[in-house]
């Protein structure tokens, strides 16, 4: 969408028109749902914090000063209510399968997963044992890093965006990603125990 | 180490070499070392592809949009609500009002005859039932000093570490105030622990709790 195109859907929004709320919710409720769904681990608890994220914007979007940083800002709002539901939950947010059939079918098949050939199953295979390790890792990174890495890859932010959700410089950013993506390739690679 | 490994490494070490030449060294966007750290991620990232994206339930985007209609349709309500908020002149989270209005209540409509307690008690459970409503409702009813940073935050006027700490803060202290709450109202059902619960809110006593025009519904 167009800067101009987004400038007025906002605008109208504020002035509490239903339609440019729908528009805004088409717009975004995939990325962000995508985001709470593997910050959570669950599908329902993502449902409820994407509808709460929405109803929310609603409330606070009057006072919203749009600098052509909504995705920012939306993402930002839905940093907050996953970390506030992880606190609330005491406890570590389990991973989702990363390649599981409920996943697949569940949560619909995209283009990115579809990106790999899987048309022999010694790929399939290979391609699940890697997801599964990959998964682990996730699941192991400390909670900055990780977030900088689903804000990355889940909901195709720049660095730049990432670091204006989370409140630091550029450079911290960076190197959370760094770091974290340094200790999942480790983990990756160190022998399995199990 | 793998071939595929030691190959990235070689491309990543040529990358770096190129940067050192060419990058300006100076801190900040575009310097050397972001650039670096981009170099290394992106060689890092590769392992990530292929990650299914998941897609929202169109059930769920559904209730979504009747929830922020729900919501939009609310706010005339919601404004009403806020103003009765405005009303109380406490520096306390709205929970701590809730238990004061507890208190006046009951003083007020002592009971006296001999079905009066059980009647009592109802307005009770009614009033424990707002204070946890309100209790939910925090961010709203909150006043402590540290919600406008956090509101700021919300807002996306502020994005430093100290609003989110601020925001933390103002959530701990409402849990904090939420539980006390609990607790208090636990002791006011009791009989025998009303006037102490006044005594506790000299506010009230000092006559500085204004209710104005709002009545509690029994």
């Amino acid at each position: 969408m167009e800067v101009d195109e987004l400038t007025t859907l906002v605008e109208r929004a504020r002035q509490g028109e239903p339609s440019a709320y729908d528009a805004l919710v088409d717009l975004y409720a995939n990325r962000l749902f995508g985001f709470l769904f593997r910050m959570t681990g669950s599908r329902a608890d993502a449902e409820d914090l994407l509808q709460e994220l929405f109803v929310r914007v609603v409330r606070m979007l009057p006072r919203y000063e749009h600098r052509g940083n909504l995705e920012s800002w939306l993402f930002r709002i839905a940093a907050n209510l996953g970390r506030d539901h992880i606190r609330r939950v005491r406890r570590r947010p389990p991973m989702m399968p990363l390649l599981s059939d409920s996943d697949s079918e569940a949560a619909g098949t995209g283009p990115r997963e579809t990106a790999r050939d899987l048309d022999t199953p010694s790929r399939d295979l290979e391609h699940q044992e890697e997801a599964d390790a990959l998964q682990r890792g996730l699941a192991a990174l400390p909670e900055p890093e990780r977030e900088v890495i689903m804000l990355r890859h889940f909901s195709d932010m720049t660095f730049a965006q990432i670091a204006e959700i989370m409140g630091t410089p550029l450079g911290t950013a960076l190197a959370r990603a760094h770091r974290g993506l340094a200790r999942l390739r480790k983990q990756m690679e160190a022998p399995d125990d199990s | 180490m793998t071939p595929d490994e030691r190959e990235r490494m070689a491309d990543i070490e040529r990358d770096e070499q190129w940067l050192r030449d060419h990058a300006p060294g100076t801190p900040g966007p575009g310097s050397l070392e972001h650039l670096k750290l981009q170099v290394r991620i992106a060689a890092d990232e590769s392992r990530l592809q292929g990650i299914p994206t998941v897609w929202v339930d169109p059930a769920c985007v559904a209730r979504v949009k009747r929830a922020v209609r729900d919501e939009l349709a609310g706010r005339t309500a919601g404004a009403a609500r806020s103003r009765f908020r405005r009303l109380l002149p406490l520096s306390i989270g709205g929970p701590l009002a809730a238990a004061a209005v507890v208190a006046i209540v009951v003083m007020v409509n002592r009971p006296t005859g001999p079905s009066a307690p059980q009647a009592s008690y109802s307005a009770l459970d009614a009033l424990v039932e707002f204070a946890e409503e309100s209790a939910t409702d925090r961010a709203d009813a909150m006043s402590l000093p540290n919600l406008d940073a956090l509101e700021e935050e919300m807002l996306g006027f502020a994005w430093s570490p100290a609003a989110e700490s601020g925001y933390d803060e103002a959530e701990t202290e409402t849990d904090r105030l939420y539980e006390k709450l609990r607790d208090e109202l636990d002791s006011l059902k009791k009989p025998g622990t009303i006037m102490q619960a006044g005594e506790d809110y000299p506010w009230y006593a000092a006559g500085t709790f204004d209710l104005g025009s709002w009545s509690w519904p029994v």
